[in-house]
């Protein structure tokens, strides 16, 4: 469930929509958790679904851990990639906010985290933006990514969490509701590279998220698409790019 | 899933959000369809989730003829009501046009016909020549619908569907004989 302070607006036709903070969200705010009524997918029933509605799940969910297919139920699915985002991953359920938010502004989360099935061009526009954004990125970018969730969990106890009602917490997360619930400011977090999906690598155009989920089953396009995927091949637009991942 | 030319725009302060069609909709049109990723709740599958979800179940989930909380996935738990909708049928597992829908004009629903607890009802602003003032629960919304959910009903097969790929045809054609009309269009064998 994303932060009840937000709201889905239209960016561009390149991004799409976007989700923006409607009032001021302090650091420490949990601005995303995972509640049960997003809907956790295995592959089979992924494949199984209509065309049009696999079509949504692969623009709109990311992959968890374990290969399945984690699709929110409301606009928390429509959050969009930033090499500076405005939240961090702890664990299986929750985007901490690493900075204030300000009304107007735009949640955004790393999808590097996500086990994205491709590289994609980054579009954010921030200063220090990696150009590029892969699923090997959190190898080589963990220790930041988890040191600004440290800090930012070291207001956690004292601002507002609407979320926490909310909250679906997995093994992994309630080490962090139980330091939330004695008001430790600091506690070992998961690492954000406890998310990768072992195995997960760059899957290369058109295969996308099912590559990561382990699904493997059809050699002979997954060779077509590692031939379209070499740097001479045209490069398609942004939007159609990201592959769903969006929180 | 709603239909693909509608999108959801802010109405005001008090509403909120509403769906509205970007193209025309002509009547009997399938403008939603059940689908596997809109979510279906037993009666009584949802107590367990303690009191801080009563409002947003509420708010974002409705009931079908046999108690079931459904949860869309999309915008189509958006729609909002009317007294005199523009869309209807949601309990034949898909809802059509009930009139001609212009491009800006919202897509509706008659939330008397979505099984309302004594609890649910609201007073009603949509403005429409008709408005009952205060939405009730209300066991006749069905039957007062019903000629003009037949009338768009027979138009099913003329009008483009794109929505047509998520419903069995078995399912149109209970929802076709739900309304008192033939399952499946008589096909007039050509006179020689």
């Amino acid at each position: 469930m994303i932060h009840p302070h937000t709201e889905l607006r239209y960016v561009s036709s390149t991004v799409g929509h976007g989700v923006f903070a409607t009032a001021f969200i302090p650091k420490g705010t949990f601005l995303w958790v995972l509640d049960p009524f997003d809907r956790i997918l295995t592959v089979d029933e992924v494949r199984d679904l209509p065309p049009v509605l696999k079509q949504a799940v692969e623009r709109w969910a990311y992959v968890d851990p374990t290969g399945h297919f984690v699709f929110c139920w409301d606009h928390g699915r429509f959050m969009n990639h930033s090499c500076r985002p405005t939240s961090r991953g702890i664990g299986d359920a929750f985007e901490i906010a690493v900075r204030d938010v300000l009304p107007g502004e735009e949640l955004t989360c790393e999808y590097g985290i996500l086990n994205i099935g491709k590289t994609f061009d980054c579009a954010c526009g921030q200063l220090g933006c990696r150009g590029r954004v892969g699923p090997g990125d959190v190898e080589r970018l963990f220790p930041s990514w988890d040191a600004e969730a440290e800090d930012a969990f070291r207001h956690a106890a004292s601002v507002p969490q609407p979320l926490l009602p909310f909250v679906k917490a997995g093994p992994r997360d309630h080490a962090v509701l139980d330091a939330l619930a004695r008001g430790a400011t600091s506690v070992t977090l998961p690492s954000h590279r406890e998310y990768r999906r072992e195995g997960a690598h760059d899957a290369g155009e058109g295969e996308g998220l099912w590559a990561i989920a382990g699904v493997h089953e059809n050699p002979q396009r997954r060779a077509r698409t590692t031939r379209a995927d070499r740097p001479s091949a045209t490069r398609r637009r942004a939007s159609s790019r990201r592959v769903g991942a969006a929180r | 899933m709603i239909h693909p030319d509608t999108e959801v725009r802010r109405v005001d302060d008090v509403v909120g959000v509403g769906v509205f069609a970007t193209a025309f909709i002509p009547r009997g049109t399938i403008t939603w369809a059940l689908d596997p990723l809109d979510q279906v709740f037993a009666p009584g599958s949802l107590d367990g989730l303690g009191p801080s979800w009563e409002a947003w179940l509420d708010h974002h989930t409705y009931r079908d003829r046999e108690a079931r909380r459904i949860l869309c996935w999309d915008a189509a738990r958006a729609m909002n009501h009317s007294c005199e909708p523009t869309c209807g049928g949601s309990d034949l597992g898909f809802e059509v046009a009930l009139v001609d829908i212009a491009p800006g004009e919202q897509l509706t629903n008659d939330y008397g016909t979505l099984h309302l607890e004594p609890n649910e009802g609201f007073v009603c602003r949509c403005g429409a020549p008709g408005c009952r003032g205060v939405v009730a629960p209300d066991g006749s919304a069905w039957e007062r619908g019903l000629p003009l959910l037949r009338e768009a009903l027979t138009y099913l097969t003329v009008v483009p569907q794109p929505l047509a790929p998520l419903v069995a045809p078995a399912v149109l054609r209970a929802g076709r004989r739900a309304v008192g009309l033939p399952g499946t269009e008589r096909r007039r064998r050509p006179s020689l």
